[in-house]
């Protein structure tokens, strides 16, 4: 690995370890007010066009003294952890945060969170549209857009335009698409480019402002795209599910030989895989994005086209084998399940089902499973 | 010569192989990881092989303590140990059932006894030895009692608590309204069977369905299995040194090059 991809590398790794550093130093430089944005999908574009830095809220490992009071033990363990972090005040940097409608837990903890923390932090409610690909629907979910939209200029005191949003709607769009090229190449680099690292350098994604992360991530696959590609030995895996963390996980990847070719991951590849219609108002291409999506299981699909997807996507990038990272009482990912399981197994692709906690501290149990997989694939 | 070790949950085990593959020895020592046992079972397979630790030309160490035996040449997970100490034995068999102490798994072999895919209970202790351990201390009596007590059973008390701890309420309850031990432990026998059929069925139970690990030398569980199955369930002679007899192959096939 050359120096200069080694430090933007670290940079990016930095960054996402370190997200309340980060936001803080960023919002310090830039003087910019940050919105907190829960999973899964949320409305960036409007956010950085109101001149604000919006933040990913993907959780983060804590002890729970607070949340449950509020959320079952059977409760997702990121929205669980969200809750906990802001009552204990790890959020008191935002002007606000994002919670959309996607899921019993979400709604939970909408009504949650403006009950406890809404006079401190206000929530904007972002209610997705169940038909979102009919005519209504994304009609509907464009004037949903426009109304957050007035909350966001109410937070941030800046009229938006629509030119303004056409701009930060390219920057996320040329962003999406630098990000598609990284996990592309990710599968030329399997030295310098390991599950936590690839991961790592997404996820910076959420505590960067996106113009930023542009410029870095251009420059990262520039960089990898000059060395000559790599050659090893190592067992190639589809990553779907929610997250792939705690990094514990991923780093068990790493122990058995195992590489990330390709995911269907809500915090990765879902947020960037849709690219956005063209010749459209950018609005229209926020409301198509969400109407265009496949796969994903928190946004209602009657044909359930993520079973063929994962199949697609092991061929296409020559994996061994599927991992399905089961988040811990995820209804919506539970239900999935059986439908994608017996269509990949109808396909004869291996797969591994390991039901994870994001706040898990021990990974023994999760180092049998993976290293058994890893000794099946071999 | 070739060293298999087996460190679980509960119980260390040893198996050594000569160069034609032959078992020289097979040691359980009733300590599990985190105790001295993995090295003390050692110390007596090679003791009762007549042998020096030198004389041992590869080491393949297994089991829930493998990663912190500092004395094998390679660690495998016991998922392919098991599945590869059963074929050595049943080489018709496609299912392995292992209850340990701490945890459940099947495993699926394919037509040429390699592990074709595998599940474990992941939730809880349901389904494993340990439940057996909570239900021995709520009967007041040696867990291999359980199973005499279970073949005086005249009828099934239904556990219907998945949880183990509510497992526990619910037969000292039952035990209250007048429920007897017998019955009491057979339902415990009936539960603990329930569970890991119904994780089997998730890769499909295919005959011959094999059980390992310590608690296949309860016969009642074995009863309880056969039922809730409806399959033949074959046991080894030595049950608990099937991880570390799959190990000493692996050892033995890594040592001389053909793994």
């Amino acid at each position: 690995m050359n120096k200069k991809t080694d430090a933007i590398l670290r940079k990016l790794s930095e960054i996402a370890q370190n997200p309340k550093q980060s936001v803080l130093a960023l919002m310090r430089r830039t003087g910019k007010k940050a919105i907190g944005c829960f999973p899964v999908y949320s409305v960036e574009e409007l956010i950085h066009a109101a001149g604000m830095l919006p933040i990913g809220m993907w959780g983060a490992q804590t002890d729970f003294l607070h949340a449950d009071k509020y959320l079952p033990a059977f409760a997702c363990s990121i929205m669980k952890e969200n809750l906990e972090l802001a009552m204990r005040g790890a959020y008191d940097m935002l002007s606000a945060v994002t919670i959309s409608s996607l899921c019993d837990t979400f709604k939970c903890t909408m009504a949650n969170w403006h009950t406890v923390l809404g006079d401190k932090i206000p929530v904007v409610p972002l209610m997705f549209p169940h038909n979102r690909k009919t005519q209504n629907g994304v009609d509907y979910l464009i004037r949903e857009l426009r109304s957050i939209q007035t909350r966001l200029t109410e937070i941030s005191q800046k009229t938006v335009t629509d030119a303004d949003l056409a701009d930060s709607m390219a920057i996320y769009e040329a962003s999406r698409q630098a990000l598609r090229e990284f996990v592309a190449l990710c599968n030329d680099y399997p030295v310098t480019v390991d599950a936590k690292i690839r991961h790592l350098v997404i996820k910076a994604s959420y505590f960067m402002d996106r113009g930023e992360y542009l410029e870095t991530l251009n420059e990262l696959n520039a960089e990898l795209k000059a060395q000559p590609k790599e050659d090893a030995d190592v067992v190639k895996v589809v990553l779907t599910g929610i997250i792939a963390e705690p990094d514990g996980l991923l780093n068990l990847l790493t122990d058995n030989r195992m590489r990330v070719v390709a995911d269907d991951l809500a915090q990765e590849s879902r947020q960037f895989r849709t690219p956005a219609r063209p010749g459209l108002r950018a609005i229209e291409q926020m409301a198509y994005r969400i109407s265009d999506q496949v796969g994903c299981p928190l946004l209602f699909e009657e044909q359930k086209s993520r079973g063929r997807m994962l199949i697609d996507l092991a061929k296409n990038n020559k994996a061994h084998g599927v991992i399905v990272v089961l988040l811990k009482f995820c209804d919506p990912e539970e239900y999935d399940y059986p439908i994608c399981k017996a269509e990949l197994e109808a396909a004869g692709i291996p797969h591994l089902m390991i039901e994870i906690d994001h706040n898990a501290k021990n990974f023994e149990t999760l180092r049998t499973r993976i290293q058994s997989f890893a000794e099946i694939l071999q | 010569m070739y060293l298999g070790i087996d460190i679980g949950s509960s119980s260390s085990k040893a198996v050594i192989l000569d160069a034609r593959g032959k078992i020289l020895a097979g040691e359980v020592i009733n300590l599990g990881t985190g105790s001295k046992a993995g090295a003390e079972v050692v110390e007596r397979a090679l003791a009762a092989a007549g042998l020096r630790r030198d004389d041992v030309r590869y080491t393949v160490v297994t089991g829930y303590g493998r990663m912190k035996y500092a004395g094998a040449d390679k660690q495998i997970t016991e998922i392919t140990c098991h599945g590869k100490g059963v074929v050595s034995l049943y080489p018709k068999a496609r299912t392995v059932i292992d209850i340990g102490g701490q945890d459940a798994k099947c495993i699926r072999l394919d037509e040429r006894g390699r592990v074709a895919n595998f599940v474990m209970n992941d939730k809880c202790a349901a389904g494993t030895g340990r439940f057996l351990e909570v239900m021995a201390r709520v009967l007041d009596c040696e867990i291999h009692a359980l199973e005499e007590l279970a073949e005086r059973a005249k009828t099934t008390i239904s556990i219907s608590s998945t949880c183990t701890v509510f497992a526990e309420s619910e037969v000292i309850s039952q035990l209250s309204q007048g429920a007897s031990r017998e019955d009491v432990a057979y339902g415990a026998h009936k539960s603990i069977a329930r569970r890991v059929v119904a994780m089997a069925e998730r890769i499909g139970i295919m005959d011959q369905v094999v059980m390992t690990g310590g608690v296949s030398l309860n016969r009642g569980i074995l009863r309880a299995l056969r039922e809730e199955s409806g399959k033949r369930i074959y046991v080894p002679e030595s049950p608990q040194t099937i991880g570390a007899l799959g190990a000493a192959i692996l050892a033995r096939q890594n040592g001389s090059g053909s793994f």
